[in-house]
């Protein structure tokens, strides 16, 4: 666990390195900042899918969401 | 990397500025400008101590006119010029001949025109007033020729050096074809082009690149067939250069291939004139450098790495696909067998993999450590054998062959299988006929063969995916790299899976963008003459031989009337 | 101007969306519709077909309409920033949700079938891997490469029936026209929901060399898919017959099995997976592009690279986030159509619909297609 957590975290560390010094170079602050937000968001993820932490499973949210319907073209299961 | 930010772009032009005053330092500008001197002895000391004794300075200072009035000096390097013309053709004339006729005396005021004009029976001459140009004539072989109180020096080509022959090229040896190869000398290589291209619209464009090793380099097309865009790109890339020295094509392809990193080689290269011919004649440009007899040939494509010239000259058929197995082969054998034997047992027919189970037992080694162990091998015996004095290459192929495979293979390090899989990679690795094309694709065999140790067949494919993609990204000169099989132009997939016949082949390749696409007259295919009871007309003939006429098309030059009556004439 | 400067012929865009289709189809529509339509399935395959080129017709429909915009700047066009990035945002989102799905599909393929004791991670991370690579690099490089691929893996998966048909026994194609109306309704909306995937063709259509051309792409998708799978469909259906191909989670995958060459050349089916990462990876391609792109235009972005690698970490992510187990991607593919349907079908009309009103309100055919 330690050290897949230490692979994401270098994972993403080696991201920003590779992409921020192009994206500051070229002067694109909004895509800095939209790269910065995702990258955020992705570590995030990965570190809460290796802590085994509560994740909303986005697949419930759906079934959810489109079980009516489904039920409406499928009766049957 | 914060660096770069903190500091807005000013600096980093300060810095170039500073590297360029010292790249100008070797030559200083200010000697360059210089005019020659009035005074004799002021150019020959100037010389003297440019060249700071060098041994080959040959420096001869004379007098003459009838009275020895007139001093001279001549200065050339010694090496560089043809001794015996430049007595004959320089020298003689001077010494021998103090009156032109009975009006020309030679006089102190009057001796330079008279030399120039009148003496110097040498076909070029050139006549200078700077000393930069001076320098630059000299050291290309030039003799320079100062006479007291002219502000001018006269400069006779003389060149001529020791210098190869034309000698079959050892690189790439044909079984039919011409068996002239390029040379060092740069002359030699462009009349080499020019006797199998008599137009007047084959360009030849020199540049000198070098600081220091001013290298002639020589931009070569048809012009008329070449895209000009093309052309101008790469002026443009050459001009753009600005290193010391240039001493093989080589250093010139880093400079101006598309892609800096990558394995794959995209230039061409050759010495083969008639290659060099076809490429020219097909739209693409030739570069020549001096001093070294391979011409890169630009933009070039991956297929034509599996294309020998010789396809063109000896028609097999079979000769284009067993090149393409052989790079499958090469690029993907060793690794197949990593992952079948590693994985995918299963895959294997059951009595070769009871036998394959049988040699490999006893090897102490993982079937990945083994491929690599062998492939690295391999690969060592390869570097040495290149690198190695002719004489003792035989002892190389015996140690290889025997020391490293059988006795690996009796003693249980390696199993038998792993030896035919390199061996036969090694066979199939020499089928490409592109050097660098070869060494690129023996180069990815490495990580192909960690994938397969790691991921199986799964490895496998995503390895060959990674190339390919890396492969579709890659340009030269504008034209995608592995067109045309993508972009796909099915319509020239006769020239790279197979090699159609010749009066198959009526257009210039699409992506080279031709302003003169057509090669040739369609429907030129060789047919035997109609079985005919008695003579009929001629429309007859025409209507029956070759299908089409000249009918339409503009811009190829062919009597088509002539070949289609000559076709039938005798039956 | 939009982001993508590169140009891509209509062949490399027909093949793209092809293979984005038919790279998951083959795979799961066979078990479904043997289940749903047994040896019917041809009926479905039509029905489907028809319905995936009409679809299709108001796909290039809106291409054309627009043929230097894509999907998202021209919501944005047609709905005002507000509205139209929302839309662009769902696009993406959709797509990322269901490239998960993909990969996740993908990864527990390779897992099940070829190599059991390695981790589902590991295959996830090479896969986005790759695809990350192939956007990074652009869509006309990844164009190109699935213009020679596309139609290989199509050839050899062909040769692949083609060699098991000594296996096959055709009686079990011979009840004919047994099954329902509605149940054969039921499956062509399954394999509809599958065309509806080729909406992805609209985030590059401005690419095309010459987009006014670009038409003939909804049928000739359609013609393709319709043959490709109606040949797996039948193949699997005659070898197994439809109760068991029913059963089996990948019965392309079976069916490959069964082949042999003259006794010497027996359980190539591994192969097969080399088609699927082909196709599987390109198809990840695709989606991935579309979606990283979809963002990158919602949000205004210059170009779409700096989100490639962030947006891979989360795929690779939501590819281990969406399932707990095999049995849920089962249960899954129950929503699938209505999903799908709702969300594409539903941006895709809604534009439509909206075109034309503008159309009509402006006085016809006034503004001209440029």
């Amino acid at each position: 666990m330690f050290w897949n957590l230490l692979l994401v975290i270098l994972l993403g560390v080696g991201i920003a390195l590779y992409e921020v010094p192009k994206l500051l170079k070229r002067q694109m602050r909004r895509e800095l900042i939209a790269f910065s937000g995702v990258l955020l968001l992705a570590v995030a993820l990965a570190v809460a899918l290796i802590l085994r932490l509560p994740v909303p499973n986005p697949t419930r949210g759906l079934e959810i969401l489109f079980g009516p319907l489904t039920r409406l073209l499928y009766p049957a299961s | 990397m914060l660096r770069k930010v903190r500091k807005p772009l000013k600096p980093s032009e300060l810095k170039m500025r500073k590297i360029n005053a010292r790249l100008q330092e070797l030559q200083p500008k200010e000697v360059l400008e210089r005019p020659i001197s009035r005074d004799l002895d002021y150019n020959i000391k100037l010389m003297k101590d440019l060249f700071g004794n060098s041994s080959d300075l040959v420096v001869r200072e004379f007098h003459f006119g009838s009275d020895k009035e007139i001093r001279v000096a001549l200065v050339f390097i010694d090496g560089l010029v043809d001794k015996i013309s430049l007595s004959e053709a320089v020298l003689k004339p001077l010494l021998y001949r103090t009156i032109v006729d009975e009006e020309r005396r030679l006089l102190p005021g009057n001796a330079f025109e008279l030399i120039r004009d009148w003496l110097i029976t040498f076909a070029s001459t050139k006549e200078v007033d700077k000393v930069g140009d001076l320098l630059d004539l000299v050291l290309a072989g030039f003799a320079a020729f100062f006479v007291d109180g002219f502000e001018y020096a006269l400069a006779p080509e003389v060149k001529g050096w020791k210098d190869r022959s034309i000698e079959e090229p050892k690189t790439e040896s044909f079984i039919r074809g011409p068996r002239d190869g390029f040379t060092e000398t740069l002359r030699t290589n462009t009349a080499l082009i020019r006797r199998r291209i008599r137009t007047p619209r084959l360009r030849f464009e020199m540049y000198q690149v070098g600081r220091v090793t001013k290298t002639d380099i020589c931009v070569a097309y048809v012009d008329g067939l070449v895209n000009p865009a093309t052309v101008d790109e790469v002026k443009r890339r050459i001009e753009s250069i600005d290193t010391d020295s240039i001493l093989e094509s080589g250093y010139l392809e880093d400079f101006i291939k598309d892609n800096a990193w990558t394995p794959f080689t995209l230039l061409d290269r050759t010495e083969r004139p008639d290659k060099v011919a076809a490429a020219l004649v097909e739209g693409r440009v030739a570069i020549l450098v001096d001093n070294t007899p391979f011409v890169l040939i630009v933009p070039a494509v991956f297929t034509e790495f599996l294309q020998s010239a010789e396809d063109y000259y000896e028609w097999s058929e079979s000769a284009r696909s067993l090149r393409w197995l052989a790079i499958l082969i090469t690029l993907t054998l060793p690794s197949l067998y990593v992952a079948l034997t590693t994985f995918h047992q299963e895959m294997i027919p059951t009595g070769l993999a009871l036998s394959m189970a049988a040699g490999r037992e006893g090897v102490p080694f993982p079937a990945v450590m083994e491929a690599l162990m062998m492939e690295i091998t391999f690969d060592l015996l390869r570097e040495a054998g290149t690198r190695m004095p002719r004489s003792v290459g035989q002892t190389l192929g015996v140690v290889g062959a025997i020391v490293l495979g059988q006795a690996a293979v009796m003693a249980g390090i390696v199993s038998p299988f792993i030896v035919i899989v390199v061996a036969l990679t090694a066979v199939t690795s020499f089928l490409i006929p592109n050097y660098s094309a070869s060494l690129t694709i023996r180069l990815l065999r490495y990580p192909m063969l960690l994938l397969a140790g790691m991921f199986g067949l799964v490895g496998v494919f995503l390895g060959l995916m990674v190339i390919l993609l890396h492969m579709a990204s890659l340009r030269s000169f504008g034209v995608p790299y592995l067109y045309p099989i993508t972009p796909a132009v099915p319509a020239e997939w006769k020239d790279v899976f197979y090699r159609a016949p010749w009066w198959k082949m009526d257009l210039r390749p699409l992506l080279l963008r031709s302003p003169n696409r057509r090669r040739q007259a369609p429907g030129q295919r060789p047919e035997p003459p109609p079985v005919r009871p008695e003579r009929e007309t001629e429309a007859v003939v025409e209507g029956g031989g070759r299908k089409d006429g000249a009918g339409g098309n503009r811009n190829y030059t062919s009597g088509m009337e002539n070949k289609v009556n000559t076709g039938k004439g005798d039956d | 101007m939009g982001i993508e400067q590169g140009k891509i012929s209509r062949r490399q865009a027909l093949f793209l969306v092809s293979n984005a289709i038919l790279a998951t189809m083959v795979l799961y529509v066979p078990a479904l519709l043997a289940q749903e339509t047994g040896q019917d399935a041809w009926v479905t395959v039509i029905l489907a077909g028809a319905g995936g080129v009409l679809y299709g017709a108001i796909v290039v429909f809106l291409g054309a309409r627009f043929p230097d915009k894509n999907l998202v700047e021209y919501s944005i066009e047609l709905l005002g920033p507000w509205a139209g990035r929302a839309v662009g945002m769902v696009f993406g989102l959709f797509f990322l949700y269901l490239n998960g799905v993909v990969i996740r599909e993908f990864s527990e393929l390779l897992v099940s079938l070829v190599m059991p004791e390695t981790p589902l991670v590991v295959f996830d991370i090479l896969i986005v891997s790759l695809a990350a690579y192939g956007v990074y690099l652009g869509l006309e490089v990844f164009a190109r490469v699935n213009e020679i691929l596309f139609p290989t893996a199509l050839f050899v998966g062909l040769g692949f029936i083609a060699l098991a048909i000594p296996e096959m026994e055709f009686y079990h194609l011979k009840p004919a026209l047994v099954h329902s109306f509605p149940a054969l309704l039921r499956g062509s909306v399954l394999l509809l929901s599958f065309y509806l995937e080729g909406t992805a063709l609209l985030m590059f259509y401005p690419a095309l060399r010459r987009p006014e051309e670009g038409k003939p792409i909804s049928y000739q998708v359609g013609f393709i898919l319709a043959i490709a799978i109606l040949v797996d469909i039948l193949g699997v259906i005659a070898m197994f017959g439809p109760e068991e191909a029913a059963r089996l989670i990948f019965p392309t995958f079976e069916l490959a099995k069964t082949v042999h060459l003259g006794g010497f050349v027996e359980r190539i089916e591994s192969l097969i997976v080399g088609i699927w990462i082909t196709m599987g990876g390109l198809k990840v391609m695709v989606f991935y592009y579309v979606s990283v792109l979809a963002f990158a235009e919602s949000w205004g972005l210059r170009d779409y690279r700096p989100l490639v690698l962030p947006t891979g970490m989360i795929l690779a992510a939501l590819a281990v986030l969406e399932f707990a187990d095999t049995n849920q991607i089962r249960t899954f593919f129950r929503c699938v159509p209505a999903f799908t349907v709702t969300v594409l079908g539903g941006i895709t009309v809604f534009l439509y619909l909206i075109t034309l009103i503008r159309a009509k309100r402006t006085g016809g055919k006034t503004d001209k297609d440029d």
